[in-house]
């Protein structure tokens, strides 16, 4: 991805910053042109001043960061549960066949249900407070890490295990220095596709039921026919999605540069 | 003998015409083909069932034919009850309806956003709302709730006495964890426990009646001298539909002022206990909501423009704005029409049926 949007032989920075910021301002044109054609009422199709306004009513009441501290404190802990619980089973079916015979049917099945999805069930069980929420973001980065975890392990040639057999290395030691090392760049794909899927289920979740969070927000703006602060919602959930996979790239190329050499 | 009166009137409704064109005097004719009408209901088996005064005005069938004599199609639009607000102001915004019956904030918070509606028949304040705590909370009043989880559906009705209830208790939202919560929803929460308290529709005798909570409050308790907190459902229309086809919508004016006419009676108390027990709250729930209250049953439903609808508007529209639910102050004006009510009720002979009201809203 990055490869086609970096210069290349020597071509100024600011050709390849006037190029990529190209994009959203033709977007912002076309959205100006059409909430101006008079064609929709201007509650609906908000002006993008409109929408500039809101965001900076809501960053200076500070409501914007109440509502992104929260669903942030979600996705951390979410996040983190669901990863470590992805690890681990990554590691234990690339580990062994009959683990891995096991849980494939079950584990394939599950994965296929969006996570969004199991909302309603788990609000029925664990009622709208902060579990349910927590779970879900759980269930999605659990997923893509466990299988990005599992493909990185089984790609681990016999010969590095070998290696470690030779060094004689407990097993906790072995995944420190071996495996992960070896597995990092399924790894961090998987965490990337994770966290960004994480974060998009969690708006959703919030769109249910919250008492802050970016979805709530979004849903208490429409609910309240504030369509400025729903559309500012949209953005900033975009951007954050943005920031995310874009630092998680960075954070790729920087640990395992071969895999960026290997993309260009 | 009033029904003969109406009767009478109904035959002769070419009256209306002449009412209608004096008041749209700078409009030649009505030009639209078909009248939608926006109200909470449901879409079952291909029909639309709708709720409260719409109920009656669509089993009487009288506006339909009254419309179709002139060649035009009633539409009724349902919003699922789920949704509310959301539903109607996103409709008469985009002009897919001409009119509404919906709830107070709701079009208050369109009007400020700029939505060009007005209050054409008032429906009389009905509905109360109630704060239930969930069983095993130690809670007497509405401030021993502070830091606890309220659910509460933002920009319906209910919020403007919640708020009423915050600004009287000197405290603010952000005291409480307010969880916006549809009311089927936030009634589910408090029985399972995730929510401490809701606050909304009657339904909530029910919950204490199955033990899940108690009542601790309700605008019941509201004293006289602060006026109505009852929540509003009126009847509502685009501005640009009635200044152009002010006949149709002064037909639509009489159609729910004859609602309102029968509603008032008082040998159909139990027909429209029936009607307002049909989105799923039982009847007994609904005669307890119906009870207690100090206006004699007419006179609650009252669809004349009075000073106290004036000054109910009037405060709902500043206390939502010093409380930040809306962004524009406005004037009641901009909200409230009485001229197709007035020549409706002239027209059915109806003038003096309902209490004159002390003081006239300034005629415009």
């Amino acid at each position: 991805m990055s490869a086609v949007i970096e210069p290349r032989f020597g071509a100024p920075r600011w050709r390849a910053f006037a190029i990529a910021i190209s994009g959203p301002l033709i977007v912002v044109s076309l959205w100006w042109a059409l909430a101006s054609s008079g064609r929709f009422a201007e509650q609906i199709i908000v002006p993008p001043r409109e929408i500039w306004a809101a965001l900076v009513e809501l960053l200076d009441s500070g409501e914007l960061w109440l509502h992104l501290q929260g669903s942030f404190g979600r996705l951390a802990s979410g996040f983190a549960l669901g990863s470590a619980a992805g690890l681990a089973a990554g590691i234990l079916m690339a580990a062994s066949r009959h683990i891995e015979a096991a849980c494939a049917p079950i584990f394939n099945a599950v994965r296929q249900v969006p996570a969004i999805a199991f909302i309603p069930m788990l609000i029925l069980i664990f009622g709208i407070g902060e579990t349910f929420k927590i779970l879900i973001v759980a269930k999605a980065a659990f997923f893509a890490i466990a299988l990005a975890t599992f493909e990185g392990v089984r790609n681990i040639s016999f010969r590095e295990l070998e290696v470690a057999q030779l060094f004689k290395l407990g097993p906790i030691a072995c995944v420190r220095h071996v495996i992960v090392p070896a597995a990092l760049p399924d790894l961090l794909t998987g965490i990337r596709l994770g966290l960004g899927r994480a974060w998009g289920v969690l708006v959703a979740a919030e769109l249910f039921a919250a008492d802050i969070g970016i979805g709530q927000m979004m849903e208490a703006g429409r609910q309240m026919f504030r369509l400025d602060v729903v559309f500012l919602g949209v953005i900033v959930t975009g951007l954050v999605g943005y920031v995310f996979d874009h630092g998680l790239q960075r954070l790729q190329a920087v640990l395992t540069p071969w895999r960026a050499e290997l993309q260009r | 003998m009033r029904e003969t009166l109406m009767n009478r009137s109904v035959s002769s409704f070419v009256t209306l015409l002449a009412a209608a064109l004096a008041i749209g005097a700078a409009h030649a004719r009505d030009t639209a083909k078909v009248v939608r009408i926006a109200s909470i209901g449901t879409l079952s088996e291909g029909k639309v069932f709708v709720t409260s005064q719409s109920t009656r005005v669509q089993t009487e069938g009288w506006l339909e034919q009254q419309l179709a004599k002139r060649g035009v199609k009633l539409q009724w639009y349902p919003v699922a009850s789920a949704l509310g607000g959301p539903g109607f102001n996103e409709a008469l915004a985009s002009k897919s309806v001409d009119f509404a019956s919906y709830g107070d904030l709701p079009s208050i918070i369109a009007r400020s956003a700029g939505v060009d509606i007005k209050l054409i028949v008032p429906y009389g304040g009905a509905t109360h709302s109630y704060l239930i705590v969930r069983k095993g909370l130690e809670a007497r009043t509405f401030a021993d709730l502070k830091g606890k989880r309220i659910a509460l559906q933002r920009g319906r009705p209910g919020e403007l006495p919640f708020t009423r209830l915050l600004r009287e208790y000197g405290l603010k939202a952000s005291d409480f964890k307010i969880y916006n919560l549809p009311p089927d929803a936030g009634k589910s929460a408090l029985v399972a426990g995730s929510v401490d308290a809701y606050f909304g529709d009657p339904g909530v005798y029910q919950l204490q009646d199955q033990g899940h909570g108690k009542v601790i409050w309700s605008t019941k308790q509201v004293p006289p001298e602060k006026g109505s907190w009852n929540t509003r459902v009126d009847l509502y229309a685009r501005t640009q539909f009635a200044r152009e086809n002010p006949e149709l919508t002064t037909l639509v004016a009489a159609a729910y002022i004859r609602a309102a006419h029968w509603v008032s009676q008082e040998e159909n108390f139990d027909e429209v206990v029936k009607i307002y027990a049909r989105p799923g709250t039982p009847e007994h729930v609904v005669k307890r909501d119906f009870a207690d209250q100090p206006i004699p049953w007419r006179e609650r439903w009252s669809p004349v423009f009075d000073a106290d609808l004036e000054r109910y508007f009037d405060e709902a529209i500043s206390i939502s704005f010093e409380r930040k639910l809306i962004r524009r102050r406005f004037d009641v004006s901009e909200l409230l029409d009485p001229t197709y009510s007035r020549a409706a009720l002239r027209v059915l002979h109806l003038e003096d049926f309902w209490e004159q009201p002390s003081t006239q809203v300034a005629s415009r």
